[in-house]
């Protein structure tokens, strides 16, 4: 099992969000979280991630057998987690370049590779920033700092396909995004699936569901996993809402 | 003596130096002075005695007291010195007493007393300059001060940037151990000058540092400062600028990286006295441990100033619960139509942005630095000189690296 979570309860400013969450994933397997508003969903993303606020109360998280609840972020980023931000946050002053530079570097020594070069490092991001339609423009700009909507998501999978997690979590990847803009970041995402490399996908809406195919598909309503199933399980939710999930959770 | 509390220690402090300078004094000017020069040096020194260290008490000096800072210390006299070099290291003027028999025009650092004091105490250890140097050439010109330890070196300096010149000069302010650099250096821009004037302070254990520069930029001249200050026991950089003449400009901007016990005062003074000038005012100040920032900054536009546009930005981060900033921007206007802005943050790093990138695997460490690194790209990024960048850089990543092996 690649991420084993069991009896997750986590606390936010005094209040329970997550109530008991159970999630299997194994490895190279797409998953779909998919809740109504309120649902815990985010909470899900960042406690996975590390973020400081979020209380696990009781239950446990393992990544490859490792417990990363009590982990650094960048130690859980070292053991292969991924987070693709709702919001990916600007940084002004900090430069694309630079910051893939150091962050490819941290990881590579935590996972006790060697350092790439400036030339090596140039030529990994052209590799990857082609297939994503990142400009030469974006890379030369601070982290996140005036770009678009679209930009800055499909800024997120280019940081994922060049940190190359065991582990990809992504937090409403599809919000505010436009038609042509979400077949982007989904053609970049499925090009990124491989067998030792899995998704937990948490969307809202099936929409995200059509470009990137799940296997497995969850509902998450009132801080617990409510009810599992295939693909089929995404369109029965598009068709139906979440009503019956909230009035079972309540 | 009838005074209470804390005053009495602070005043009985101040008195302990001044009674130990006095003597120290006598036996320079029984080395140093003579016939001509004696009367001149005794007079100022009876003058600084006067009006005492600056301190608390004076309006600019509120937030950097002197006097209280160096109430214990007792410093040798040293004949003051400095030396003006070319870029090719072959000295221009080699200043000493001495060989000097100068025009002295340092003029009174600003409205009040701020520096008054500390300037006779330069004038009573020589009645002159030591260097008065018009620049006349294009090019790169090196301004050292010779100061030894456990001294005070207080040198006047006095350069013109002759019509139409354009020149850059790099100020080293050395101050060894336990030694008091106490420098005044005035500075004419002529017509059509430039002047990129870079300031690097090193300041060793116990040094106290009061620099003073003191411009007056005529029609059409530009003078431009860049500062890198990690402070001392006391690390001062008193400028005043006069925008003289038409289109006059004047761009200052202060890096100050404090960690430990420093102390590094940024204090601007800058007067618009003509039309369409121009002056920008930027401070960005890094405060660890338990170090302590002051800046005060005056824009001071003249009735007659019109056009006037005069920016003044101050930013800090505090990096421990024990740092210190003091910031005090002023503006005082008497023209109607200008344009003018101030402001000063004060803050923290941003834990939205630690996060992310610590969610990438960047340790805490290496995201601080990059955070605070990019705090000041913009200062640094307009620095064109490519060995005063580099130094500046090395000074940086020092002062990052630091701050790191003791977070961790």
């Amino acid at each position: 099992m690649l991420l084993s979570i069991k009896d997750l309860a986590v606390e936010v400013d005094g209040k329970i969000i997550l109530n008991g969450l159970s999630l299997d994933i194994k490895s190279g397997e797409v998953h779909a979280v998919m809740g109504p508003n309120g649902a815990g969903k985010s909470t899900l993303s960042y406690v996975l991630a590390g973020k400081p606020g979020y209380e696990v109360v009781s239950g446990s998280a393992e990544l490859d057998g490792v417990d990363i609840l009590s982990l650094e972020p960048e130690e859980r980023a070292a053991l292969g987690l991924f987070l693709a931000y709702q919001y990916p946050v600007e940084i002004p002053g900090v430069n694309m370049t630079t910051f893939l530079k150091v962050a490819v570097n941290a990881l590579r020594k935590a996972r006790g590779q060697d350092e790439l070069n400036s030339l090596d490092m140039l030529k990994l991001i052209k590799k990857k920033q082609q297939s994503l339609g990142i400009s030469d423009d974006m890379l030369k700009r601070s982290v996140n700092t005036g770009f678009s909507g679209g930009e800055k998501k499909r800024n997120e999978v280019f940081q994922m396909a060049m940190l190359e997690p065991k582990l990809a979590i992504m937090d409403e990847t599809d919000s505010g995004l436009d038609i042509d803009a979400l077949k982007a970041v989904s053609d970049g995402v499925n090009a990124l699936r491989a067998e030792d490399r899995s998704f937990l996908i948490i969307t809202h809406y099936q929409r995200l569901l059509d470009y990137i195919k799940p296997d497995i598909v969850h509902v998450l309503s009132g801080g617990k996993i409510v009810r599992t199933g295939g693909p089929e399980l995404a369109l029965e939710l598009e068709n139906k809402g979440y009503a019956e999930f909230i009035e079972d959770a309540a | 003596m009838s005074v209470i509390g804390a005053d009495k220690t602070e005043e009985l402090d101040t008195g302990s130096f001044i009674d130990t300078i006095s003597d120290i004094h006598a036996a320079y000017l029984q080395e140093n002075g003579n016939q001509t020069t004696d009367l001149s040096m005794k007079e100022s020194f009876s003058k600084f005695l006067a009006q005492g260290l600056p301190g608390k008490k004076d309006e600019y000096w509120k937030y950097t007291d002197l006097g209280k800072a160096i109430s214990k210390k007792s410093f040798n006299l040293q004949s003051p010195k400095s030396l003006l070099c070319a870029d090719n290291g072959e000295a221009i003027e080699e200043g000493a007493v001495q060989n000097a028999s100068k025009e002295d025009v340092v003029v009174p650092l600003k409205e009040g007393s701020d520096g008054n004091s500390l300037l006779d105490l330069s004038r009573s250890l020589s009645d002159c300059a030591v260097i008065n140097h018009e620049i006349s050439e294009n090019g790169r010109y090196i301004l050292t001060h010779n100061t030894y330890e456990n001294s005070l070196n207080s040198p006047r300096v006095v350069l013109k940037v002759k019509n139409g010149v354009e020149a850059t000069l790099i100020e080293e302010l050395d101050c060894p151990d336990n030694s008091w650099l106490n420098s005044f250096v005035t500075i004419e821009v002529e017509a059509n000058g430039k002047l990129t004037h870079y300031v690097k302070s090193k300041q060793e254990t116990g040094s106290v540092l009061t620099s003073h520069i003191n411009v007056g930029v005529q029609e059409d001249g530009l003078y431009r400062a860049f500062w890198l200050n990690k402070g001392g026991k006391i690390g001062r950089n008193s400028v005043s600028i006069r925008l003289k003449g038409r289109r006059a400009e004047s761009h200052l901007t202060a890096l100050n990286l404090l960690k430990n016990n420093n102390h590094q005062d940024s204090t601007f003074y800058v007067r618009h006295d003509a039309e369409d000038t121009h002056s920008t005012q930027t401070v960005k100040n890094i405060a660890a441990d338990k170090g302590r920032v002051v800046f005060q900054g005056k824009t001071f536009v003249e009735k007659d100033a019109q056009k006037t546009d005069a920016r003044q930005l101050c930013k800090s981060v505090l990096l421990s619960r024990t740092a210190e900033i003091d910031a005090k921007p002023e503006l005082e206007i008497y023209a109607d139509d200008v344009q003018c802005a101030h402001g000063a943050t004060c803050g923290e790093l941003d834990e939205q942005s630690l996060f992310y990138l610590r969610s990438r695997g960047l340790n805490d460490n290496q995201a601080r630095a990059l955070l605070l690194r990019a705090f000041i790209e913009d200062v640094i990024e307009n620095i064109s000189d490519e060995n005063i960048l580099n130094a500046y850089e090395a000074n940086l990543d020092s002062f990052l690296a630091d701050i790191n092996s003791d977070a961790g």
